[in-house]
């Protein structure tokens, strides 16, 4: 059943590469959210019911229904539809996205872990949905995909923690997803001022961190 | 032995005969043509012997008067194994020659022309046979030399001078890398014949050894034309007259695959890392000289990409065999280089057979170029024929020659996928999407060229074509036939290709020749078989329609009967859908269009033709990126968040990446 | 007589072949609310055009003629090396799966030049478009017949499908989910179904298979027709032999029975599909595609280990 949540989270990076449109991918990242809040059940540990229990429900409530909506209010603050001009195209992104699940395994079969992990697939795939967010915050424009692209690498990272650290999770775990949290409303926040401000939320066009600039060619 | 040295003398003196009969084309090709022939025939006898029976041949002469020049030929079974098809291939191109250049009307350079020819196939011969380093390098300048000023043939035109200057820089400067690796190994000592010597340094001696391999490979990959030193290849063998575009093709590249395979037996079985670049510039190779053939000008220009592609193939099944053999799987490594070794034999043939069908339908037509041509078919059967037969075995297609290779190699990568934990997964699955890329790509190339040129409509005025040479059919004939005899055929060579296996690779014995056979022999039936059934199905069919009413009438168009010759599918609409998907590999900027009025297309002036850019710039770009590239750091510096993030992330993988090794 | 089970399954593949297509278009009508074509549609038009003459157009040469049987054959020759269910397939030999592929791409060569030979140029750019999305199908479907490799442990079909049978689904059940459904893609792919062309049609703008077989008629026409439903039956024997119950053990009817029932399935869904999804534009075809073979080397990458 674990493998199945595996794969279905590989699935679901693909999806998130493949597609442009925002709508699509906020439901994809709220999916994986889910996904990932559900696979505490099927680790074999020793944290006691209740815990592992309120764990599970705080990680669906955050991941899969607060951020998510709060995502989808952005969007319509925004007033985005899809992601107009990416980097890199949507095949392109795909293919990389293999890339990036085959250099997971590579690594994670030279990792040296000292214990048992529950199926040895869980640490390649968190390492694939954290290069998968990387890549979506690198090749895409918009400001809207830039923090979807941060939520999927913190899925991934969240991921590799409770696959690895079942002794004492509690703390660790909530305290990343206060992290997330805050990280999102900070993100959300600036957003409605860079849109206000600007009128766009386009980061191509925001680069005034140079301070040489090049020209930009843009092909409209 | 005795055989050998009477068929290069007997091409020598023809050659220099011809040199005085420089303004007599019939009586030249008359004299040097048999004389090819029959010293090619010659020399096949010895190395039928030992292709059949596995015994070497040697013969040393230390000739002080030379200069202490020692003539080495060893014939062993690798040696045996690339002369047969460049004997029967060069016999077969001396024959189309014949006839290609018997009614040549500017007819200056006849003379020299047959002297090159033959010095060329005297040249390759000695190359596949030499065995003393020195002799060796005399023998592939030679190659070099003659094919170089058989390719400036016709050197009144422009780009037939570049593409020879090209081709003999690019030829010499792996000459010169050459040069550095055999002169480390004959200042070792060289008894007992140089590729016998255990003058490489061994696996402990890690830079020199790494620095003679790549030299190794850089200065026969020149010759082979693999990417990226494949550049010289689509302009030379266009230029060059289509009987030496034929051998050029057919043997001379695969002289440097002969010089790497060498090189590895002497290296005892090459190391990973060797396999891992054969097998990426085997896929570049096949993917990207496929994509650069589609909607080429001129037919030849397209066979000169398909040799690139072939050359990849075998490269891919090299790689993988020197990947396999310094893995453990030495069952992958006898499969992969058995289908590397096949598919270079049957290579020959037919491309051998595609480049004098297309020199054929040239001549006949007055032109290459395939959107100006079109239903040559009717009027040409033998040259459609055997341009049809070649097209079909460059595809792949099973019932033919270009598919007991490729598929060796396919067995060769899914049995790698089998071993698992012995790290071939990814150079297997890497080799099994580049060789069905390439052969799709190859299919879709070949269809479309051979449809173009040969059926439907004419598409300009051109006068009813005509068969242009009987000599010319009756080599083409004869290749079309030996195509088909290799189909067939393909088991009996197992013992010889086991044989050129284990030259190379000691550690594979030649118990497993029935193994390969066994392997080969369910090809040849299932393709008896199918020749059969169609046969059958034809005739089938025939019997059918004699009691019934057989009319003909035009095309159906969708009853649109108005239909002209103009509105065929040319080449560039064949392969539009193609480009358009590939365009990061094809295509060049053109500047947009600029219009005056919003309602009229504007003036434009634009460029079609299209190179695989990042490597057309690769010798040419090198002295002008240097200066460009100091400025060009400041490139680095983005000023967008997108970038910065990217170069914290590598550089945190790179970490993780060196930590972990 | 247990030796011939294998023969036995192949002329019933032969036989049933053309009843899937009437599967489909009967699924189609329900759909739309109509009655719908017989479900031995496809036999009666064939039968029809056995009896018929032929017309020829005068541009084309010996190949126009030659095309639909060689093509035939080729899609025979490679009915024989598919298992079907619980019984061996005819021939087999290490690396069959490769000579099917490219039997099949014989047949494409085959009509792609008996579509340049007519001169026309609605069969031309039938021709270009073929030729463009066989190589994206192909290099998908080795890719999937890589991954069934590399999970049964086999090199050969017969290998893959029948002997390692139920074992294969012990490997990694939710990776093989991934590469039957890859395998249900490359089907839709390679023969001309929703959402890569549509037959229905027959604009300009849509057609690829059907285009090119515009100016055969005749047996020509049934040749090719027929060649279709097999290739269609060879596509889907491949996810259906995957997802054959293979621990039931059935005798040789049971066993036609359910492979018949498994293919007909999917044709229906076949069916379903084109009655309910649209075709995709011609630029999105390759990347569909470009995604099903980044799902199977995905599916690769998880057999590895």
């Amino acid at each position: 059943m674990l493998d199945v949540i595996l794969m279905l989270l590989v699935l679901f990076n693909l999806f998130s590469l493949g597609s442009t449109r925002i709508s699509a991918s906020i439901r994809v990242v709220a999916y994986q959210g889910a996904a990932i809040g559900v696979v505490p059940l099927f680790l074999p540990g020793k944290i006691p019911g209740g815990i592992l229990v309120t764990i599970v429900l705080v990680t669906l409530l955050v991941k899969a229904g607060i951020l998510p909506w709060f995502l989808r209010y952005a969007q319509k603050r925004v007033n985005v539809r899809r992601e107009e001009k990416p980097f890199v195209g949507a095949s392109a992104s795909i293919l990389s996205g293999v890339a990036a699940l085959g250099t997971a395994f590579f690594i994670s079969s030279r990792l040296p872990i000292p214990f048992a992990v529950a199926s040895p697939f869980i640490v390649p795939v968190a390492l694939s949905v954290s290069l998968t967010g990387f890549f979506i915050i690198i090749s895409r424009a918009e400001a809207l995909s830039q923090v979807i692209g941060y939520l999927i690498l913190e899925n991934g990272i969240y991921l590799f923690g409770i696959a690895l650290l079942l002794e004492q999770p509690l703390l660790v775990e909530l305290g990343m997803l206060l992290d997330v949290f805050v990280g999102i409303f900070v993100m959300g926040i600036t957003v409605f001022h860079i849109s206000r401000e600007f009128e766009h939320t386009d980061t191509s066009r925001l680069s005034g961190l140079a301070d040489w600039l090049p020209e930009v060619k843009r092909s409209e | 032995m005795v055989f050998i040295a009477a068929a290069l003398l007997l091409l020598l003196l023809s050659g220099l005969c011809a040199l005085f009969l420089n303004n007599r084309p019939a009586t030249a090709a008359a004299l040097c043509a048999p004389a090819c022939i029959a010293g090619c025939l010659a020399a096949l006898f010895p190395v039928f012997a030992v292709f059949f029976s596995g015994q070497e041949m040697s013969f040393d002469l230390l000739w002080p008067a030379a200069g202490g020049l020692r003539v080495f030929f060893t014939l062993d079974r690798l040696s045996a194994f690339f002369l047969v098809p460049m004997l029967l291939l060069s016999a077969l191109t001396a024959l189309y020659g014949w006839g290609y250049l018997r009614r040549e009307r500017n007819s200056e350079s006849c003379g020299r022309q047959w002297f090159f020819f033959n010095m060329l196939v005297a040249s390759m011969l000695s190359v596949f046979l030499a065995a003393d380093g020195l002799f060796f390098l005399f023998c592939w300048e030679m190659m070099a030399l003659s094919s170089f000023f058989l390719v400036v043939s016709r050197d009144e035109e422009e780009s037939v001078r570049r593409a020879g200057f090209i081709y003999l820089a690019a030829s010499h400067a792996g000459t010169a890398a050459l040069f550095v690796v055999f002169a480390f190994l004959s200042a070792a000592g060289n008894s007992g014949g140089f590729w016998n010597s255990a003058a490489f340094p061994g696996p402990g001696d890690g830079i020199l050894r790494v620095l003679l391999l790549s030299l190794g490979i850089f200065g026969f990959g020149m010759k082979a034309g693999f990417i990226p030193f494949h550049f010289w290849l689509p302009r030379a063998h266009p230029a060059a007259p289509s009987h030496v575009s034929a051998l050029m093709s057919g043997v001379m590249i695969k002289a440097g695959i002969y010089g790497i395979l060498r090189m590895f037996s002497v290296t005892g079985g090459g190391e990973v890392w060797c396999g891992a670049v054969l097998i990426i510039a085997g896929i570049c190779s096949g993917i990207l000289a496929m994509l650069s053939a589609l909607n080429r000008r001129d037919t030849k220009s397209v066979l000169a990409y398909s040799s690139i592609e072939n050359i990849g193939i075998i490269c891919m099944g090299t790689g993988l065999a020197v990947y396999a053999a310094s893995c453990g799987g030495n069952l992958v490594c006898l499969l992969a280089l058995s289908g590397a070794l096949l598919h270079l034999f049957n290579h020959a043939f037919f491309k051998g057979l595609l480049f004098m069908a297309a020199g054929a339908a040239g001549k006949s037509c007055g032109s290459r170029d395939p959107d100006v041509l079109g239903g040559c078919a009717k009027t040409l059967p033998v040259t459609s024929s055997a341009f049809f037969l070649g097209a079909a075995a460059a595809s792949g297609v099973p019932l033919l020659n270009g598919f007991p290779g490729k598929f060796l190699i396919y067995l060769a990568a899914f049995c790698g996928l089998q071993l698992k934990g012995s790290g071939l997964l990814l150079p297997s699955t890497a080799v099994i999407a580049g060789l069905s890329l390439s052969g799709c790509l190859s299919l879709a190339c070949f269809t479309g060229l051979s449809g173009i040129v040969f059926l439907g409509k004419p598409r300009s005025r051109l006068d009813r074509p005509e068969e242009y040479s009987a000599l010319m059919g009756t080599a083409m004939i004869s290749a079309a036939a030996a195509c088909l005899f290799l189909t067939f055929a393909a088991p009996l060579l197992s013992f010889s290709l086991c044989g050129a296996v284990s030259a190379v690779f000691a550690s594979t014995d030649t118990a497993s020749a029935p193994g390969l056979a066994d392997r080969l022999a369910p090809l040849s039936c299932v393709s008896a078989w199918a020749f059969a059934l169609i046969a059958a199905a034809l005739a089938a069919k025939r019997l059918l329609l004699r009691r019934r009413k057989v009319s003909f009438g035009e095309t159906w168009n969708c009853a649109y009967a108005a239909a002209d010759a103009r509105m065929q599918y040319t080449s560039a609409s064949f392969f539009y859908p193609l480009r358009r998907t590939f365009t990061f590999f094809n295509s060049r900027r053109s500047p947009a269009a600029v219009s005056k009025t919003i309602f009229f297309p504007g003036e434009y002036e634009g460029d079609d033709s299209r190179r695989i850019g990042a490597f057309r710039t690769f010798l040419s770009g090198i002295a002008a990126k240097l200066e460009v590239s100091l400025s060009c750091l400041r490139w680095l510096q983005q000023g967008r968040l997108h970038i910065y993030i990217m170069y914290i992330m590598a550089a945190l993988l790179a970490l993780l990446l060196w930590k972990i090794r | 007589m247990k030796n011939l089970y294998p023969l036995f399954n192949v002329i019933i593949a032969l036989a049933a072949a053309p009843l899937m297509f009437g599967v489909i278009n009967r699924i189609k009508a329900f759909f739309a609310g109509r009655k719908g074509p017989p479900l031995l549609q496809l036999y009666f038009d064939i039968g029809k055009l056995l009896r018929k003459g032929a017309v020829y157009s005068r541009t084309t040469g010996i190949f126009f003629r030659l095309a639909p049987s060689a093509g035939l054959i080729a899609v025979l020759t490679a009915l024989l090396f598919i298992p079907c269910g619980a019984y061996p397939a005819v021939l087999f030999f290490p690396g069959d799966m490769v000579l099917v592929v490219y039997l099949l791409g014989a047949q494409r060569f085959c009509m792609l030049l008996a579509a340049l030979d007519t001169g026309s140029s609605f069969e031309g750019m039938g021709a270009g478009r073929d030729a463009h999305f066989s190589v994206f199908s192909e290099t998908v479907l080795f890719l999937c017949l890589a991954a069934m490799s590399a999970a049964s442990g086999s090199v050969s079909l017969n290998g893959m499908l029948f002997t390692a049978g139920g074992r294969i689904w012990q490997v990694s059940p939710p990776v093989l989910v991934v590469v039957v459904f890859v395998l249900y893609i490359v089907l839709l792919a390679e023969n001309y179904r929703v959402p890569f062309d549509d037959p229905n049609t027959h604009l300009e703008l849509t057609m690829i298979h059907e285009v090119m077989a515009l100016d055969h008629g005749g047996p020509d026409l049934a040749m090719l027709e027929y060649a279709a439903a097999l290739k269609f039956w060879i596509l889907a024997s491949l996810p259906a032999g995957l997802l054959f119950p293979h621990g039931m053990k059935p005798d040789f009817f049971g066993n036609a029975a359910l492979f018949l029932g498994l293919i007909a399935l999917t044709a229906a869904l076949t069916g379903a599909l084109e009655s309910c999804a649209a075709r995709l534009r011609l630029v999105k075809v390759p990347q569909m595609l470009t995604a099903a073979a980044a799902l199977s080397v995905v599916a690769l990458i998880f057999l590895a280990k």
